[in-house]
């Protein structure tokens, strides 16, 4: 392949990339109309990729970091605990997601409770807006060991001499989303966790699911970054 | 004498670009495509065809196919015959105004782009305007002869790949996967204005050659110019930004008066509305489901009511009208729009069950537990086994 045309496509590329960065503003309509319309905003129950196996105390540890930033903000927050209990209740009243003969999960009513339960919360709480919470794993550009993405920047752990290796390299975000009642998109964003793959050599390894979130400081900071705009 | 050798080569110069674009319309040849390159961007777009032919948003339609396939016959009447080209579209379900031309002839349009038009006539002119793409070969004129590298951002990762083709001699797939999505976009909003003006006006005469009122291309184009934002933000947006579509505007009403103007030029029909929309009636439907979901509830309604003219009898279509207004405001206070639909729902099908859930949920919010109860009861009645019903007796126990 011609150098100076692969040099041409990766540059396009990364025009490509920092225009639409330039352009991440995470709220979708106006700061002051989100401020002005928003006054009570429910949780839902904080979610992660089955892959990051997230204990129920880094959901806690979540939970409780949005809520202070909230509520220091002057927003009135109504727990992931309401929407959970509804849910939980739904699930009973379907027989449960799974079939007791197959053991296959059935979608259908998994679908149902979502959707009715979303609707029940509106129904029994007056609120403005609906946030979801979830840790999502991520492709995190990395240069000389160094990972750079979602407003963070962290090391590589790195085995063997670093030749300058650069790429994309697996890590995790915590991403805060805001939803007003016909469930339109509102605020979203999104803030750096964690690195997970480390480098041996010229080769990236994943890091054990086990040693995931081992550092509440970083649970902390990556979900101030996602809430800090609001 | 040096002035006399600077002026023949500056106007060699000068005339270099327009020579090597010179690239003569389809109908004039013989055979297509003309040369190899042609053929190898022939190749390229029919692998991106083929890749959408098999993607999950295809809306394969042989109602519509065949109506968009005899509009294009009118259009075209047998100029093509010679080189053994059939026109063919394909359509994609996508809530977003969308339409290309790929360089052999096939046409490809979004649902979206179908049910915003209002009759046949404004149908024409877009479909019109894309075949003259085609028939002016704009796609190979642009890429291929004039080498044109002005469209950054929209459809340069294709140019960038076919350059890469080119040195390499074979075609990069991962490119193609990042270029492919682009190719159409670059082959609607990357034509150069001047060929946009060309296929505008060429497309006035294939519209009036079908019997077409001309005149309807303008709302067409304001159509478009209209939605231009709607999913500004999608890499697909294919459309063009205002300033530039109104001047394409302001270029057809010129063109228009000007043929107008001729003796022997006779303006076609415009036809009516209701025809139009029992053409494209699953269109409708569909779309009206795609826009719900992108939350754009009022055009989700526009086109349900366009549909509803056609085919009143159609329990969903009345039953996700009242969606659009319950999800627009799902809180109420006011649920008589929703409410009037349901009902209308259960006019034309009885059994219509999620009608009775909706209608239930409604006078539930309002606190009317009576009716509530009695319309979940005639849900639970239909659909006992319904995955939510189990959710549904709950309610039922709390109203008691």
């Amino acid at each position: 392949m011609n150098k100076a045309l692969t040099a041409l496509f990766v540059c396009l590329l990364l025009v490509g990339v920092s225009a639409s960065a330039a352009d991440d503003d995470p709220f979708l309509i106006d700061k002051r109309q989100f401020k002005k319309q928003f006054k009570t905003i429910a949780l839902a129950p904080v979610d992660a990729d089955g892959a990051l196996q997230m204990p129920d105390s880094v959901a806690q540890v979540i939970e409780q970091e949005v809520t202070r930033h909230l509520q220091k903000r002057g927003y009135t927050v109504i727990p992931t605990s309401v929407l959970a209990e509804i849910r939980k209740t739904m699930e009973q009243q379907v027989g449960g997601f799974t079939d007791p003969e197959t053991g296959q999960v059935d979608m259908a009513k998994m679908q149902a409770v979502r959707t009715h339960a979303f609707r029940e919360l509106w129904f029994q709480h007056n609120f403005d807006a609906l946030a979801t919470i979830r840790v999502a794993v991520t492709r995190a550009p990395f240069e000389n060991d160094r990972a750079e993405w979602d407003g963070v920047r962290q090391k590589v752990q790195a085995e063997g001499r670093n030749r300058g290796y650069s790429g994309n390299i697996a890590a995790s975000s915590v991403s805060f989303a805001v939803y007003d009642h016909t469930e339109k998109l509102m605020y979203v964003n999104y803030g750096g966790l964690e690195v997970l793959q480390h480098r041996e050599e010229a080769q990236l390894l994943p890091i054990p699911a086990e040693n995931y979130f081992a550092d509440e400081k970083l649970v902390r900071k990556a979900t101030q970054i996602a809430m800090k705009p609001i | 004498m040096k002035r006399l050798i600077i002026l023949p080569l500056a106007l060699a110069l000068l005339s270099f670009p327009v020579q090597a674009a010179k690239v003569d319309p389809a109908y004039k040849l013989q055979a297509l495509p003309e040369k190899p390159e042609e053929a190898d961007l022939w190749e390229r777009a029919t692998r991106h065809e083929n890749r959408l032919r098999n993607e999950g948003t295809l809306f394969h339609n042989r109602q519509i196919e065949a109506y968009l396939e005899s509009l294009a016959d009118r259009m075209l009447g047998d100029s093509l015959d010679h080189l053994g080209l059939n026109l063919d579209f394909v359509l994609v379900a996508e809530p977003h105004l969308s339409g290309w031309a790929y360089p052999y002839g096939t046409i490809g349009l979004h649902t979206g782009l179908i049910v915003r038009m209002d009759n046949e006539a404004q149908l024409a002119a877009i479909v019109a305007h894309e075949i003259s793409h085609f028939l002016q070969r704009h796609t190979y004129s642009e890429l291929i002869v004039d080498g044109r590298q002005s469209a950054v951002g929209k459809g340069l990762g294709f140019l960038a790949s076919l350059a890469l083709a080119k040195e390499t001699g074979s075609f990069d797939p991962n490119v193609m996967d990042f270029a492919g999505d682009l190719w159409t976009n670059l082959a609607t909003s990357g034509y150069s204005q001047k060929n946009e003006y060309v296929a505008d006006e060429e497309g006035l005469i294939l519209m009036s050659r079908a019997g077409l009122s001309i005149e309807q291309s303008i709302p067409a184009f304001q159509a478009l110019a209209e939605n231009a934002a709607y999913g500004a933000g999608d890499p697909r947006k294919m459309w063009s930004s205002h300033p530039r579509l109104e001047d394409r505007i302001k270029n057809l009403q010129k063109e228009i008066k000007s043929l107008k103007r001729k003796k022997d030029f006779v303006d076609g029909m415009v036809p009516e509305a209701d025809d139009y929309y029992r053409n494209i009636a699953p269109a409708l439907l569909i779309n009206a489901k795609l826009d719900m979901q992108v939350q754009q509830f009022v055009r989700a309604r526009e086109a349900l009511e366009k549909y509803l003219l056609v085919k009143p009898d159609d329990p969903e279509a009345h039953f996700l009208a009242g969606e659009t207004y319950r999800r627009a405001n799902p809180t109420g206070p006011d649920f008589s729009e929703p409410l009037t639909a349901y009902r209308n729902a259960l006019e034309v099908d009885p059994g219509y069950a999620d009608a009775y859930k909706e209608i239930g949920m409604a006078y539930r919010m309002q606190g009317q537990n009576a009716a509530a109860a009695e319309a979940f009861e005639q849900y639970l009645a239909l659909a006992a086994d319904a995955p939510d019903a189990g959710i549904v007796r709950g309610y039922l126990e709390g109203l008691r």
